[in-house]
C-alpha cells in the first residue's frame, strides 16, 4: 500500500521527513560554508552564504600539515584492516559451517561472543602488548587491533552465507576429487561476493573514523589517522575558525562523498549485513 | 595440477602481503637511521603549538651556529601534554630528545620516575641562571631542566572600550569594580571568562587577581609549611570575590572555553579579560585588538601589590634520548643570553631568567615594569600542594568552577579544598 | 552427514590449518586483553611496569575511597544517564522514520540522506556541535532569538542538568543511519500478507504498527540497545570533543571512557602518572557493567510468539 493514504497525511508526512533531511544535512552544510568564510565573519553572519569566499584554507592546511599523509595512512590501515579482517574470518568460517565436527558449535559462540566485548576494555593490555612487541608507534599495531574487533562479525556473516551454499556443489567436486582447499577456493568464495562486500563495508566505517586506538597507539606525527590528526589540529588553528572548519571539513567530506557515489551498493551492504545478524 | 591457490586467493595473498609491508615499512616505531657521523637530529617538545613558526625562527639561529645538528620542535596539545609525552617516555620512546617541564613537583616527578637526566656537568652555562631559579626546576640533589621562561599573570582590556567610556586604568579594587558596573549597565560584555576550561579559574585567575586578597607570597609560603589552613579566612574571601565577579562575566559563560574567552577579547567583544596571562601578547598583537594591561587592583590603596609571576617552561632531557650530546649542546646554547633575547623577541610575554640587559616589545616591557615593582609570587598550588592526588590545582580549580557555577558556597569551596589537601599534606 | 564427516577424518590437516591463525590471532588480541585486565586489576604499578600484588585494594578505592569513589559513582551515573536517553532515543525515532519511508515513494532518496550523519568521525561531531551551540556565535541561540523562542536560550553545554541530555541528543543526530537502517530491513522483511490481513480486517495504520511491526521488531531493538551499550560504555570522542578528557562542566559530562582514559594515563599538568591498579580495576568493573546490560536485553528481546 505505498503511496495511497489521504493527501493531508501525505503531506505531513513528507514534511516530516523533510524535516530531517534538513536536520541531518543542515550542520554538514554550516560546517562546509564555514571553512570558506573570513574570521570575521563567521561572528557576525554565522549562518548566511559567505559574502567573500575564502579558498585558502584548505591549501593552508594540506601544505602546513602533513594531511596528505594523514590520509595515506587512514588508507593504508583501512585497507589493510579489512583484508586482513576478510581473509581470517573466511578461513573458519567454512570449516565451522560445512564441516560439521565435534566443538565447531562452541567455536562458533567463541567467535561470536567477541562482539559483545568492546576491546577498548583492553586498552591497558592492548599497550604493553604492543610496547612488547616493540609495535608502538606504528601502523601494525592499529591494523591488528582492528582486525582483532572485526573478526567475530566476520565469521558471523560468512558462516550464514556459506552454509546457503548447496552441498551439491560441494560434494559434486568432491567427486570429482578435489581437495577440501580447492574447493574452498573455487566453489565456495566466488559465491561469497555479496558477503565479502557487506563485512568489507561495515567493517570500513568505524575503521576509517576511529580515534581512540590511533590517540592512544599513534604519537609521531608521521603515522597519525587523519581523526587524529584534526584533533591535534585544532589546538594548533583554535584561533582561526575558517582553518578550523576547513579542517573538520577535510576530515567528514571525503567519506561522505565516497558514500554517496556508491551509496546504492553501500545501503545494500549493510542492509544484507544487517539481515544475516 | 593446478595449486591450491585460486587466482582469487592469490590475490588477496598478495594483497594481503603487500599491505602489510607497505605498513611495515611506516611502521617499527621511531627507529631512524643511525645518523650518519656528522649529522643528528633532535626533537624538542612542549605544549605550546602556537609557537611552531617562532621556535622554529628561534631554532634557525641555533642551526646556523652548529650546521650539524637538526633541531626539531614537535609540540603536543597543551591538554593531552601530560598524557601523551607520560606514555612516550613509559615506553621508553627515543621520540623526544628535549622536553618542556614545569617546575616543582611536575619536574621532581618527571625525575623520580627516571625520565630525565640531571644537568649538573652537562649543560656548562647552568650558572649564568640565578640560584634561586635553578632550585626550581631541581630535583635530588641537581638540577634538572633549564628554566626557559616565566610568565606574569595580570588582567588585558580593551583601549577603544575603555576610551568609549572614559573609564581609567583602575589601581584599587573598587575602582575595578565600579568599571565593570559601568561597562555592565551599557550593556558591553564585561568580562570574558567561561566556566570549562577551569585552570583559567584555579590557576589564571584566583593566584592572579586573588593574590591581593589572600596575602600573596606570605601567605604561600605559610600554606606550604603547613602553618595555615585553607579554610583561613582570607582563601574564603578570595572565593567570595570570584563570587561576586560571575555577575560580570559574558553571559553563557558556563560553556565558554578558553578558546572563546580568547576570541571574545580578540575581536573587541569583551571589555576585559582577568585570566591574563603574558603569554598572549603574541596572539592579541597578531588579532589587532587595541589591548591594554595592568597588574591585578590591589584590594585597598597603598597595599603592596602581590603579582603572580610564575615559573613557566623548562627544558629537561631526556633519559632515553640517543643524541644526549647533541641535546646537551642545544640546551647549553638555551642558557645563553643570545638565546634569551631570541626568544623574548619571537614569543613576547615569556620572561627569561637570564640576566642581562634586553630589548622587549613595549608591551612586554611595560608588564616587566609592574613586575619589577611588585612582590613577586608563584601559582598556589605549584609549589608542593600538588605533589599527590588529589593535588591542589585540581582541587582549587574544581573549587572555583563550583563557586562560579553557584554550587558551592565560598566556605564549602575553602573547606572541600582543605579537607582535600588533608588526606595527604602534612598541616601542622 | 556421511560424506561431511568423511572429509573430516581425512582432512584433519585443513581444519587446523583453517583455523589456527584466526583462533590464535583472536584469542590474543581480543580475548586475552580484555580478560587479562581483571588480573591486571589485583596489583599496583604504572603504565608499563607492576609493581606489586595488592589483592583488592584497587576495587576497595574505586569503590571506598574519595576522590576515587566519587570520580568513579559520577562517571557511572553519567554513563547511565547518556546511555538512557541514548537508547530511547536510537530505539524511537529512527524507527518512526523507518515506518514512514516504508509507505512513501522517494524512499532512496531520503534512505541515502538519512545516513549521511553516521558518515561523519564523532569528533567532528562533537566539536562542530560545540561551535554551534557556542552561546556567543552559535548559530543556535541566534536562531532562537530570531524566531523569538529566545526564553529557551541556555548554555547549552554547560548547564549541570542539560550537557548530558545534549550530548544524548548529538549523539542521537550521528548514530541515526544505522538503526534506521536496522528497523527498515525489519519491516521489510515482515510478511506482508499478515499486514494486509489485519488491514482487511479494518485494522487501522497505528493499530497495525503497535500489534504486529514492533513485537515483531523486538529482536532489532534488542541489537540497536546492545549496540548502544556497546557503544557508550566506552564512549570517549563525542565527550573528547564536545566538552574535554575530564567531562567538565565540573565533571559533569565525565563519563566511563574519559575516567577510564585519564586513569591509564595520569592527570593533566599535575604530573601525576597512570595508575594500573586502578585503571584495570574500572575496566573489569565496567567489563561486568556490559555483560550483566547484554544478558539483560537478550532475555527482554527474544522473540515473543509465532514469526
Amino acid at each position: 500500500m505505498r503511496g495511497s493514504g489521504r493527501i493531508p497525511v501525505r503531506i505531513a508526512l513528507y514534511t516530516v521527513l523533510a524535516v530531517q533531511a534538513f536536520i541531518a544535512l543542515y550542520p554538514i552544510v554550516l560546517m562546509a560554508l564555514t571553512s570558506v568564510k573570513t574570521n570575521n565573519e563567521i561572528f557576525t553572519h554565522p549562518y548566511s552564504l559567505p559574502r567573500t569566499w575564502v579558498t585558502g584554507n584548505y591549501a593552508t592546511i594540506i601544505t602546513q600539515s602533513s594531511y596528505l599523509r594523514y590520509y595515506a595512512n587512514s588508507v593504508i590501515v583501512t585497507a589493510a584492516s579489512i583484508t586482513v579482517i576478510l581473509g581470517l574470518s573466511l578461513l573458519p568460517s567454512y570449516v565451522i559451517a560445512k564441516l560439521k565436527f565435534r566443538g565447531s558449535g562452541l567455536l562458533y559462540l567463541y567467535f561470536l561472543a567477541g562482539m559483545m566485548i568492546p576491546l577498548r576494555l583492553g586498552t591497558l593490555n592492548i599497550v604493553r602488548t604492543m610496547n612488547w612487541l616493540s609495535l608502538t608507534d606504528s601502523l601494525l599495531a592499529l591494523i591488528v587491533v582492528y582486525a582483532a574487533i572485526g573478526i567475530p562479525y566476520g565469521v558471523l556473516i560468512f558462516t550464514g552465507f556459506i552454509r546457503e551454499i548447496p552441498e551439491e556443489l560441494s560434494n559434486a567436486a568432491r567427486m570429482d576429487g578435489a581437495s577440501e582447499y580447492g574447493i574452498f577456493a573455487r566453489i565456495i568464495v566466488p559465491n561469497l561476493r555479496p558477503a565479502i562486500a557487506a563485512a568489507a563495508i561495515i567493517n570500513a566505517l568505524p575503521i576509517w573514523n576511529d580515534f581512540w586506538f590511533p590517540l592512544i597507539l599513534i604519537s609521531s606525527d608521521a603515522k597519525k589517522t587523519f581523526p587524529l590528526a584534526t584533533a591535534n589540529l585544532f589546538g594548533q588553528y583554535q584561533t582561526d575558525f575558517g582553518l578550523v572548519f576547513a579542517a573538520l571539513s577535510l576530515a567528514s567530506l571525503p567519506m561522505i562523498i565516497v558514500y554517496l557515489l556508491i551509496s546504492k551498493q553501500y545501503l545494500r551492504g549493510i542492509e544484507t549485513g544487517a539481515l544475516k545478524g | 595440477m593446478r595449486g591450491i591457490l585460486s587466482l582469487r586467493k592469490t590475490g588477496v595473498f598478495l594483497l594481503v602481503f603487500l599491505t602489510i609491508s607497505l605498513a611495515c615499512a611506516f611502521a617499527g616505531g621511531s627507529k631512524e637511521a643511525a645518523p650518519a657521523q656528522t649529522q643528528s637530529t633532535i626533537v624538542v617538545t612542549s605544549w605550546r603549538t602556537e609557537d611552531i613558526a617562532a621556535v622554529n625562527a628561534i631554532n634557525a639561529v641555533f642551526m646556523k651556529k652548529y650546521p650539524n645538528i637538526t633541531v626539531k620542535f614537535d609540540p603536543i596539545k597543551n591538554t593531552e601534554y601530560s598524557a601523551q609525552l607520560q606514555t612516550a617516555l613509559e615506553t621508553k620512546s627515543d621520540r623526544y630528545d628535549v622536553i618542556g617541564v614545569f617546575p616543582f613537583g611536575w619536574v621532581e616527578n618527571y625525575n623520580k620516575n627516571g625520565y630525565i637526566q640531571p644537568l649538573n656537568g652537562l649543560v656548562k652555562n647552568l650558572s649564568n641562571l640565578p640560584q634561586a631559579v635553578l632550585d626550581k626546576y631541581s630535583a635530588g640533589g641537581s638540577v634538572v631542566a633549564v628554566p626557559v621562561a616565566a610568565v606574569a599573570h595580570g588582567i588585558y582590556y580593551n583601549k577603544d572600550i575603555f576610551a568609549k567610556y572614559n573609564l581609567k586604568v583602575p589601581e584599587t579594587w573598587a575602582e575595578f569594580i565600579s568599571i565593570c558596573d559601568t561597562l555592565k549597565q551599557a550593556g558591553v560584555n564585561v568580562i570574558a571568562q567561561g566556566a570549562v576550561d577551569k585552570w583559567t579559574l584555579g590557576e589564571g585567575g584566583f593566584p592572579n587577581w586573588g593574590a591581593n586578597f589572600y596575602g600573596g607570597e606570605a601567605t604561600r609560603q605559610a600554606l606550604m609549611a603547613g602553618d595555615i589552613k585553607f579554610t583561613d579566612p582570607r582563601f574564603v574571601k578570595t572565593f567570595a570575590v570570584l563570587k561576586s565577579l560571575v555577575q560580570y562575566f559574558v553571559p553563557g559563560y558556563q560553556s565558554i572555553d578558553y578558546v572563546a574567552m580568547q576570541q571574545l577579547f580578540k575581536t573587541g567583544q569583551a571589555a576585559m579579560m582577568i585570566c591574563g596571562g603574558s603569554w598572549e601578547l603574541a596572539g592579541f598583537k597578531a588579532a589587532g585588538v587595541n589591548f591594554g594591561w595592568f597588574p591585578p587592583p590591589v584590594q585597598n590603596a597603598g597595599d603592596k601589590e602581590q603579582l603572580c609571576f610564575l615559573s613557566d617552561l623548562g627544558y629537561s632531557l631526556s633519559r632515553y634520548s640517543k643524541n644526549t650530546e647533541a641535546a646537551a649542546t642545544y640546551l647549553n646554547w638555551v642558557s645563553t643570553p643570545e638565546f634569551a633575547q631570541l626568544f623574548m623577541t619571537n614569543i613576547p610575554g615569556f620572561y627569561s631568567y637570564m640576566p642581562g640587559n634586553y630589548t622587549l616589545d613595549p608591551a612586554a616591557t611595560s608588564i616587566l615594569k609592574a613586575v619589577q615593582s611588585s612582590v613577586l609570587t608563584e601559582r598556589l598550588m605549584a609549589q608542593k600542594l600538588s605533589d599527590k592526588p588529589p593535588t591542589g590545582t585540581d582541587l582549587l580549580d574544581d573549587a572555583c568552577v563550583k563557586v562560579v557555577l553557584g554550587e558551592f558556597t565560598p566556605e564549602q569551596a575553602a573547606d572541600y579544598v582543605q579537607s582535600g589537601l588533608a588526606t595527604w599534606f602534612p598541616f601542622k | 552427514m556421511q560424506r561431511g564427516q568423511r572429509a573430516l577424518r581425512g582432512n584433519l590437516h585443513v581444519i587446523i590449518l583453517f583455523l589456527a591463525p584466526t583462533l590464535l590471532f583472536y584469542t590474543a588480541f581480543l580475548i586475552l586483553p580484555v580478560f587479562d585486565s581483571l588480573r591486571l586489576s589485583l596489583y599496583s604499578g604504572k603504565l608499563l611496569r607492576i609493581d606489586r600484588f595488592v589483592g583488592l585494594a584497587n576495587f576497595h578505592r574505586l569503590f571506598f575511597v574519595p576522590p576515587f569513589n566519587t570520580a568513579f559513582f559520577n562517571a557511572f551515573r553519567n554513563t547511565l544517564e547518556l546511555f538512557v536517553i541514548l537508547a530511547a532515543i536510537q530505539n524511537t525515532i529512527p524507527l518512526v522514520f523507518a515506518v514512514i519511508i516504508s509507505r512513501v515513494r522517494f524512499a532512496s532518496f531520503f534512505r541515502v540522506v538519512f545516513f549521511i550523519p553516521s558518515l561523519v568521525p564523532l569528533i567532528v561531531v562533537g566539536f562542530l556541535f560545540k561551535m554551534i551551540l557556542n552561546p556567543v556565535w552559535g548559530v543556535l541561540d541566534k536562531a532562537l532569538r530570531f524566531i523569538h523562542l529566545g526564553l529557551l536560550v541556555r548554555p547549552w553545554l554547560g548547564d549541570a542538568h542539560l550537557a548530558i541530555p545534549v550530548i544524548a541528543l548529538i549523539g542521537g543526530w550521528v548514530y541515526f543511519g544505522l538503526p534506521f537502517v536496522l528497523f527498515l530491513a525489519g519491516i521489510n522483511s515482515i510478511d506482508h500478507e499478515m499486514i494486509e490481513a489485519a488491514r482487511i480486517d479494518g485494522a487501522g495504520e497505528i493499530a497495525v504498527t503497535r500489534r504486529i511491526i514492533i513485537p515483531l521488531l523486538l529482536p532489532v531493538f534488542g541489537i540497536v540497545t546492545t549496540l548502544a551499550l556497546i557503544g557508550n560504555i566506552t564512549q570517549f570522542d563525542l565527550i573528547y570533543s564536545a566538552a574535554n578528557a575530564w567531562g567538565d562542566p565540573a565533571y559533569r559530562t565525565d563519563v566511563f571512557g574519559t575516567l577510564f582514559y585519564r586513569s591509564m594515563f595520569g592527570a593533566n599538568n599535575t604530573g601525576i602518572t597512570s595508575d594500573l591498579g586502578l585503571a584495570a580495576a574500572l575496566a573489569s568493573v565496567m567489563f561486568v557493567i556490559v555483560l550483566v546490560g547484554e544478558i539483560l536485553v537478550l532475555r527482554f528481546t527474544r522473540r515473543r510468539g509465532a514469526s
